[in-house]
């Protein structure tokens, strides 16, 4: 079982993100709505140690309390979750905020369009059936 | 001494262009004198009178274009240029034979049109005179036999004759002066009026490019106001996209459950996709609401910020009351050029927002005050509130920055408010900035140009 962490505090995409996601065979989906809340929570597992809080983040902007910006410097300044997948998935599209993005250390950015389920099984299909670097030698 | 002998309305030397264009046509003139002299007077005085002539010439228009920078500068320097000039025009006529008094004539009238140096009628005689003064001592000199005779030997004048050449140069040159000083007069009336033309039409140019300057600085104005706007829609654009998408994606979720008949599930995505379209209808109406409270033309005028005070206070005394907060308004608030619907708005929302926090807070106080500083007009609204975070400082003076996407909105509104003041502000060229701590209270400042700005948009 792999575990998705959207954090958005939309109720509409959450429940069509988790709706989506949980379609797909071994994918367990999470929904946090509040910036803050997210910061705490991988605070919390990296004193604890002993696992990270998913596999893979769906992380939107505009959140309350603490903006996805900070949830990504937070994740990234936790020594165990460095290397956990995050993926933007936002409305903003300016290139200031990709930049950022990208800066801060997000793995891809993506925006919320009106086929988001589309998006999210490329997201499926990329991350959890593809991702793997090819070695050189076959 | 300057008055008599130089005229006053124009500065000696002050044609140098006229003269540096003069000096050859000067030159040309004397050949043809030479010319007419040598024909006339057959040729062996012409080879005779040839190279001193031409030696003098070239000496003279030498010195002239050296000493005509210096003339200009000061009036004693002009006075020995005239001497310099007199000298050398009086050895050139010397060299000319019988004929030295008509050439005398015409090329002192040329001299003096050209030289740029001018005088008055009495400064014109009196050079006429000097000039006169040089030819008799060469006369003179030539007579006692000091100096050779160079270019009359073959015509063998006797004294008498050669003196009668004085009386009648006498005649000769003042009638010169007067017809030079009377012709000058009357050039001299033309140059003033052309220089009066000029000074117009440097006025009338300034004018031009000061039209111009005014153009470009509405220009950039009108590019300022074109760029908010479009910062503005591009904002606004995002925001409504955020609600809209959400029913785009609800829709096929909601027919899914439908069609399995899970009528609890399809009427919970039902529920959000009316949330969201009631936000994305709320938004548009804060947008209208917004482009009418801060686009909307007005002209400018001076506002006294007493005066809109008092006008509010109706308004909110209410909410005042009810809050039991206790308003202080300084006795001496300035006068401000600026739209006064949009600077009432910017007032009361800053008012209200102060009231609707101020809740939560022992004896609750707002304070109103302001002061005139450098070019600026500088007025706060002050509470003793919750105060703001710092980092929302930034954040609250964005439209729809209160619309996070949580369904509940909360007492806040739709957080237009201060987008809207900000945008007045901005129109009227002033700045707006907060300065809060948690619990430290709130003031709102805002500085707006005193002078104001002109465009009645």
């Amino acid at each position: 079982m792999r575990k998705v962490l959207v954090v958005e505090d939309n109720e509409a995409f959450a429940a069509v993100m988790k709706k989506v996601l949980s379609q797909y065979d071994g994918i367990e989906v999470e929904v946090i709505s509040d910036g803050g809340e997210a910061i705490e929570r991988i605070e919390k597992a990296t004193t604890e140690g002993k696992a990270r809080i998913a596999d893979l983040v769906l992380l939107d902007l505009d959140l309350p309390s603490a903006s996805g910006f900070e949830v990504l410097e937070s994740i990234r300044a936790s020594e165990m979750h460095r290397s956990l997948p995050v993926i933007i998935l936002t409305n903003s599209d300016s290139a200031r905020i990709v930049e950022q993005a990208y800066y801060l250390g997000a793995n891809n950015f993506l925006l919320k369009t009106d086929r988001l389920a589309d998006t999210l099984g490329h997201v499926y299909e990329y991350w959890f059936e593809l991702s793997r670097i090819p070695s050189r030698r076959p | 001494m300057t008055r008599i002998f130089f005229r006053g309305d124009l500065e000696a030397g002050d044609h140098e262009g006229a003269f540096k264009a003069s000096v050859p046509v000067r030159v040309f003139a004397y050949y043809v004198f030479l010319g007419a002299a040598a024909s006339l007077s057959g040729l062996g005085t012409f080879k005779f009178a040839m190279l001193p002539i031409l030696l003098t010439t070239l000496g003279e228009t030498i010195t002239l274009a050296v000493m005509y920078p210096w003339a200009k500068r000061s009036q004693s320097i002009a006075y020995c240029y005239l001497l310099v000039e007199i000298l050398a025009q009086t050895l050139i006529f010397w060299f000319m034979g019988p004929f030295r008094i008509i050439a005398a004539f015409v090329v002192y009238i040329f001299q003096l049109m050209n030289t740029g140096i001018r005088l008055t009628r009495v400064g014109y005689f009196a050079t006429a005179n000097v000039f006169l003064l040089f030819y008799g001592g060469l006369i003179a000199l030539e007579n006692t036999g000091t100096i050779r005779t160079f270019h009359d030997n073959n015509l063998q004048l006797d004294m008498s004759q050669r003196y009668a050449n004085i009386p009648i140069g006498l005649i000769v040159m003042n009638l010169a002066a007067y017809f030079v000083s009377s012709f000058d007069g009357f050039l001299n009336e033309k140059t003033v009026a052309l220089a009066a033309a000029n000074v117009r039409l440097e006025e009338r140019r300034r004018e031009v490019v000061e039209a111009n300057r005014a153009l470009e600085v509405t220009n950039q104005e009108m590019a300022d106001l074109q760029k908010r706007t479009d910062e503005f829609i591009s904002a606004v654009g995002h925001d409504l996209k955020s609600p809209l998408s959400a029913i785009c994606n609800t829709v096929p979720l909601y027919e899914e459950a439908a069609q399995r008949g899970g009528r609890d599930e399809a009427h919970g995505y039902l529920k959000m996709i009316e949330r969201n379209a009631r936000k994305a209808f709320e938004m548009a109406v804060a947008l209208q609401e917004a482009f009418r409270s801060a686009m909307s033309p007005e002209p400018f005028a001076r506002v006294d910020l007493g005066e809109v005070l008092r006008s509010l206070e109706s308004e909110i005394r209410v909410g005042l009351e009810r809050q039991g907060i206790e308003l202080r308004v300084a006795s001496d608030l300035p006068t401000v050029h600026a739209q006064p619907e949009k600077l009432t708005h910017v007032l009361r929302n800053l008012l209200t927002n102060a009231i609707k926090y101020a809740g939560g807070v022992e004896n609750p106080w707002i304070e109103v005050g302001g002061t005139t500083r450098d070019a600026e007009v500088i007025f706060f609204v002050r509470d003793n509130g919750p105060g703001i975070p710092r980092e929302h400082h930034e954040r609250i003076f964005k439209m729809f920055h209160r619309l996070s996407d949580t369904p509940e909105q909360g007492p806040e509104g739709k957080g237009v408010g201060l987008a809207v003041v900000k945008m007045i502000v901005e129109k009227h060229d002033g700045r707006i900035w907060v300065q809060s701590e948690p619990g430290a209270g709130t003031t709102f400042w805002v500085a707006l140009p005193s002078a104001g700005r002109g465009m009645d948009v």
